[in-house]
């Protein structure tokens, strides 16, 4: 199959959560696309998971310091990113990414 | 909806369980108007007139030598076709249209900005453009025959004129999608030798003007840290003369292509005369050792393919407005949006952004406004635009005659979407399954002679003899309902050469696993294999299942077995390892993985650890197993292969199967031994297995 679109989407949105982070998450997003671009296909919904992870942690930390702008940003890039995610079959819609960044839950 | 896809079935019972779907008929008014109605061209491209058969696509060119043999299989697996012949592939996708059809557009480019005007540019333009920038090329950065020149351009039309250029030159072009980053560039810059790079200093993405030539300078920064230099970086500016980056220009190396143009206006380049296996370009695909790979494209044989399979397929007349809606940075828009389309005249549509900007009716407004006839898309896309606008396409009066989806396997809920709302239920659809490798469509629908069948993409196209194998090389017959590898039985035109600068890896990869006789120059004894499983209907109908590595569900994780090990296998003292599922009542399946040492090594607690950290730092925690055996041995084929079946049964408590053919069957009752008594010792057996859980640990590891 031609996936190897699939990698290019994911690289695309991570460099737009990056842009939407701070330094210290912008650096792990971008860490992340790189893992993207290089690694197998079967490793970007690993790769995914990490990053929804840490956008939730960036938007939580937004919100926490009432810096709307910065949260309405990020959440936009994130909700894209989880759009596009499930919508490629990469991630499982029973995933709960829980306020903070973790992934503890599975709905059923 | 009649499948019933569970997240904790495997692959192989999706292929036992997935019903049968009904056929579609195409319309009566397609049929009658399609280039290819007549039941005669399935026997024209029957196995019998092979590699013949393929004379007919490549009379759909323009050559300057006609060839004198169709198939070379001298240095199997490195296809030669239409040997002897020499082209330019320039010239048959712009120079052929001139005398019959110099104003009719030859592209129309869309903005993302939706106040800014579609641009068509016709045949004659392009004409002017391409020979313009080959003469710059030639001219001001020294590029010639044979030369691979990269390119990191977004979805402007900046692109398809650099690589008719590049083809109208003879050189080599490396298209790298315009939304990797700047490193991923500078390494498929370094592997392949580039000494040009083309890019531009912004584009348009979700109503933004993006900095672009940032990552130019991260992609020559890249490259020179693998030892290669680029000498010349062109920038196309989105809007000319006004700058879009705040990124200083590098002296002597960066240009401004705007700038350089007007020297160049009025010039004209004769097409270089290229020998059919001369290569047209590379396309990058991410691989599994972290080298990409660069898959070589041929001049002669590619170009045939996909003219053909443009006009025969997608169903192309040159009054068509056709729109393939994917990125030029994939080999998709290679073949379908620049090369097929236009070598056969037609106009076909670029459009810069995101599909689903500014709303999910953007796509629609784009078709109607255009009167577009052919659309073709990805099935994630497909799901997107479903998602966010499911009535859209009600609200727009275009027509489709034809729709095509591509690059993975659709469900038959949503092609129903795709074909009732979007095509309004009048436009045939085409699913069709293919690679980077392959150039072009390797299984698929003739649209007006096969009908649709919703989620599966068809028979084997015209020429193309797909088989399925087992993991011994027998072959999975059809209407068995068994999955297996999909492989090529024979070569076609649009197969890659090889993989750029790594031709053992070429062989290792697609042709060693069914490979008959390595010495063998008949094209019989080297089957391809395409890395996707796939089962077999009884009416010939192939249903692609994905990749063939074996997975692990994992909560709705689709952990691969293979990069588990992987990552298991940089513990140093790890000599061999296999990742295997086990019941899990929250997570569905969870991983447990058995690993051997190397000699002199000694089991301990740091080993097992120090394997769970290296797939957490590879993978991810979700991959984290649950259990880490430490084994003396793994049981194993004659050959050397894991028996994956064997230790799933056992971490499983159940059915382990034959094991009577394995090389050392005395391992597996020390392994259940060890790994049953301390699971009994902990509490940890499982509730005994459904029939479907069963049947899914006997078939694990069968893809191997």
């Amino acid at each position: 199959m031609t996936l190897q679109y699939l990698v290019g989407e994911v690289s695309w949105r991570l460099a737009e959560l990056a842009a939407a982070a701070d330094d210290g998450p912008a650096r792990e997003l971008s860490a992340l696309r790189r893992r993207a671009e290089t690694a197998p296909l079967p490793l970007l919904g690993p790769v995914l998971l990490d990053a929804l992870r840490v956008a939730e942690r960036v938007a939580a930390e937004s919100l926490r310091r009432g810096d709307v702008s910065s949260f309405v940003r990020q959440s936009a890039a994130s909700t894209e990113l989880y759009g596009f995610a499930l919508c490629a079959d990469l991630v499982d819609e029973r995933l709960v990414v829980a306020p903070g960044g973790t992934v503890e839950e599975v709905c059923r | 909806m009649t499948t019933e896809r569970s997240d904790n079935v495997s692959e192989a019972q999706i292929a036992v369980h997935w019903r049968e779907e009904e056929y579609y008929q195409p319309p009566a008014a397609f049929v009658g108007q399609a280039n290819a109605s007549d039941p005669a061209i399935l026997d024209r491209f029957a196995e019998d007139r092979f590699p013949e058969c393929f004379k007919e696509y490549a009379d759909l060119l323009d050559w300057d030598h006609y060839w004198h043999t169709t198939l070379d299989t001298s240095e199997a697996p490195f296809w030669k076709w239409f040997v002897g012949g020499r082209l330019n592939a320039c010239h048959n996708c712009v120079d052929r249209h001139l005398a019959t059809r110099p104003n009719q557009a030859a592209m129309i480019w869309v903005p993302e900005p939706e106040d800014a005007d579609p641009v068509a540019i016709t045949y004659r333009e392009l004409w002017v453009r391409v020979n313009e920038f080959a003469a710059l090329l030639r001219d001001f950065a020294g590029v010639k025959a044979g030369d691979r020149v990269t390119f990191h351009l977004p979805m402007v039309p900046e692109l398809p004129v650099a690589m008719l250029a590049c083809a109208r030159l003879g050189a080599i072009h490396s298209e790298v999608f315009g939304g990797f980053s700047g490193t991923a560039c500078g390494e498929r810059i370094a592997d392949s030798g580039s000494d040009v790079l083309i890019t531009m200093d912004g584009y348009y993405r979700n109503g933004e003007l993006i900095d672009h030539k940032i990552k130019a300078d991260e992609a020559c920064e890249a490259a020179a840290k693998h030892g290669h230099e680029v000498g010349t970086v062109l920038i196309w500016r989105r809007h000319p003369g006004r700058y879009a980056s705040d990124r200083p220009m590098v002296d002597g190396r960066d240009h401004f292509v705007d700038d350089l143009l007007p020297d160049y206006r009025g010039q004209r380049v004769a097409p270089e005369s290229m020998p059919a296996e001369a290569p047209l370009f590379l396309m990058y695909t991410s691989g599994t050792t972290g080298r990409p790979k660069g898959c070589q494209h041929s001049t002669g044989g590619y170009l045939a393919y996909v003219t053909g399979t443009s006009k025969y397929y997608q169903d192309i007349h040159p009054d068509d407005t056709y729109w393939c809606a994917a990125d030029i940075g994939w080999i998709t828009g290679h073949s379908y949006i620049v090369y097929g389309p236009l070598s056969l005249g037609t106009t076909t549509v670029l459009y810069e952004g995101v599909p689903t900007y500014p709303d999910p009716g953007r796509l629609w407004r784009i078709a109607e406004r255009l009167g577009v006839t052919t659309f073709h898309t990805a099935p994630t896309t497909i799901r997107m635009l479903r998602k966010l606008g499911p009535d859209e396409p009600t609200k727009y009066h275009y027509r489709f005659k034809h729709m095509t989806t591509v690059g993975e396997p659709i469900e038959p809920e949503v092609w129903r979407w795709y074909h009732q709302v979007v095509g309004k239920g009048e436009a045939v659809v085409v699913d069709t399954w293919w690679q980077t490798e392959t150039g072009g469509f390797m299984g698929t629908t003739l649209p007006a002679l096969q009908p649709m069948k919703p989620g599966s993409c068809g028979p084997g196209a015209l020429g193309i003899y797909p088989v399925i194998y087992d993991e011994v090389g027998e072959v999975v017959e059809a209407g068995s309902g068994k999955a297996g590898n999909i492989c090529i039985r024979n070569p076609w035109p649009g197969i890659f050469q090889t993989i750029w600068g790594q031709p053992e890896r070429f062989k290792q990869i697609y042709y060693e696993r069914y490979n008959r006789d390595p010495a063998s120059t008949d094209w019989h004894d080297w089957p391809y294999l395409a890395g996707d499983g796939a089962v077999e209907a009884a009416d010939g109908y192939f249903r692609i299942l994905g990749r063939i590595d074996d997975v692990i569900n994992v909560a709705g994780h689709r952990l691969g077995t293979k990069e588990l090990e992987s990552a298991a296998l940089t513990v140093d003292e790890i000599a061999e390892a296999a990742a295997v599922p086990v019941m899990d009542e929250l997570r569905g399946r969870a991983v447990e993985m058995y690993v051997s040492l190397k000699p002199g090594m000694t089991a301990s607690p740091a080993v097992q650890d120090g394997v769970t950290a290296a797939i957490e730092r590879e993978i991810g925690k979700i991959a984290r197993p649950t259990q880490v055996w430490i084994v003396p041995d793994m049981p194993k084929t004659r050959s050397g292969k894991i028996m994956r079946r064997v230790i799933a049964g056992i971490s499983n408590f159940a059915d382990v199967g034959d094991i009577t053919t394995l090389a050392n069957p005395e391992i597996v009752a020390d392994i259940r031994h060890q790994v049953q008594r301390e699971k009994v010792a902990h509490g940890q057996v499982p509730r005994e297995l459904t029939p479907a859980e069963a049947e899914e640990i006997r078939a694990f590891g069968k893809a191997e």
